[in-house]
């Protein structure tokens, strides 16, 4: 449908839509739950600080809910957080905190864990370098030299290089893996980068995340591997520091219609991962 | 399918835009970077090694449950007291220790600080956030042992 209409069309389809995208992750939620005979395996969300992990998390638990709960103010996760279905509490979604130096401490165990087989699916998170800044000002920042603008450049950058590098950590263990395991590169914050969605969408199909991914593939084979590339958005906000500045305005024109669309795209994907890992 | 909420929460929802949030909390009063670094570090050990204490002190409680005579016994009761006093502790400390973390990781990810104070304020953090994890899987485990 067209999404252009007035702020009720919008809401009204966002609301009716909404309905379906549960129905979606219902499906999820029974997929994950298993028939008891396999053996339960959890998902594990990996990335680094700030891109969402926490969020989709509690997207996949059925805790958040895209229309009532408004984005809320970054908060750094310590240590590892568990998720559970509700009425399936053997049933684990994994996510590590990001920052680098607690990925030293606690990606480890996880990334021997992947290699054991104990994870039926990986989700990596990144944010086309939208890393949420928390509880500090843009001008504190070391990249900071006297303009907002180059420092968000700089920013994103870095950001970008470190997506690549946990990608580059945990593909090893990818290659090593125990049995069949699939992938999803999630790209976060859709609302940011809508404008240049298709530079972005060309970056991660080909630019050197491709090319990792690529190497996996070979290395595995569509047997046991399989990886598929979504692009969304899990809360529509603009890009803030902890201490409210305001870095980058969300695109004009992204509204909840877009956004419910692209979680569609994500479940549905992810229920092609699920035919994929049931279908052999 | 029709919308059943009231307006607000939809229209809140259908635009959302961090900036013009009301915030919930003012901002508090900030002190330049260099001079809250050198606040939290002695708060960093300083709690540190509170929470260490209290480790410490459940394990103590916990191997003292264990030596008591069994059922009805009031040594049983004091030390089941003490633990519980011991775990209120832990978490009316565990909130305000968070934020301490929360606080501080920022100035050790991108801080624009000189690298000895980066350095060490990177240390005091591992601590700190090791010594607030552990704590609590020490009450649990010990919590576990005097079922």
């Amino acid at each position: 449908m067209s999404i252009i209409g007035t702020t009720a069309d919008v809401v009204r389809w966002a609301w009716e839509n909404k309905a379906d995208v549960r129905r979606l992750l219902e499906t999820i939620h029974l997929w994950f739950r298993g028939d008891g005979s396999k053996g339960k395996r959890g998902i594990l969300i990996l990335g680094a600080g700030g891109v969402g992990k926490t969020t989709l998390a509690r997207i996949l638990a059925g805790e958040y809910d895209f229309l009532r709960d408004s984005p809320d103010k970054y908060d750094e996760s310590i240590g590892i957080d568990r998720y559970t279905l509700a009425d399936a509490p053997m049933v684990e979604i994994v996510v590590p905190p990001g920052q680098e130096r607690r990925r030293d401490g606690t990606w480890n165990d996880l990334h021997a864990s992947i290699t054991a087989g104990k994870y039926r699916g990986i989700i990596l998170v990144s944010a086309n370098g939208y890393h949420s800044l928390p509880r500090e000002s843009y001008k504190d920042h070391r990249l900071y030299q006297d303009n907002a603008d180059e420092f968000l450049a700089a920013y994103r950058y870095d950001c970008r290089n470190n997506e690549i590098t946990i990608l580059r950590e945990l593909a090893p263990h990818l290659k090593a893996c125990a049995g069949k395991v699939w992938m999803l590169s999630l790209v976060a914050k859709e609302d940011l980068w809508w404008s240049e969605r298709a530079e972005v969408n060309k970056k991660y199909r080909e630019g050197p995340y491709a090319a990792e991914i690529a190497e996996l593939r070979n290395q595995r084979g569509s047997r046991d591997f399989r990886h598929e590339l979504a692009l969304a958005s899990l809360v529509i906000s603009n890009f803030v520091t902890g201490m409210n500045e305001l870095l980058k305005p969300n695109t004009e024109g992204y509204d909840q219609t877009l956004q419910i669309e692209s979680l569609r795209r994500v479940f549905e994907i992810v229920a092609a991962l699920k035919e994929w890992e049931e279908s052999q | 399918m029709s919308p059943t909420v009231t307006a607000q929460p939809i229209a809140d929802a259908v635009q959302p835009s961090s900036a013009d949030r009301p915030l919930t909390v003012p901002e508090l009063p900030r002190k330049p970077l260099a001079e809250e670094a050198q606040m939290v570090i002695p708060m960093l050990k300083d709690y540190e090694e509170k929470l260490h204490a209290l480790s410490k002190e459940a394990y103590r409680i916990g191997i003292s449950y264990k030596e008591s005579a069994p059922q009805f016994d009031i040594g049983r009761l004091l030390r089941r007291n003490e633990f519980d006093g011991l775990k209120q502790r832990y978490s009316r400390i565990r909130p305000a220790a968070i934020e301490l973390a929360r606080v501080v990781s920022p100035m050790v990810e991108h801080g624009k600080l000189d690298r000895i104070t980066l350095l060490e304020l990177r240390l005091r953090l591992t601590d700190f956030e090791h010594a607030l994890l552990t704590t609590e899987e020490d009450l649990k485990r010990v919590e576990e042992k005097m079922k």
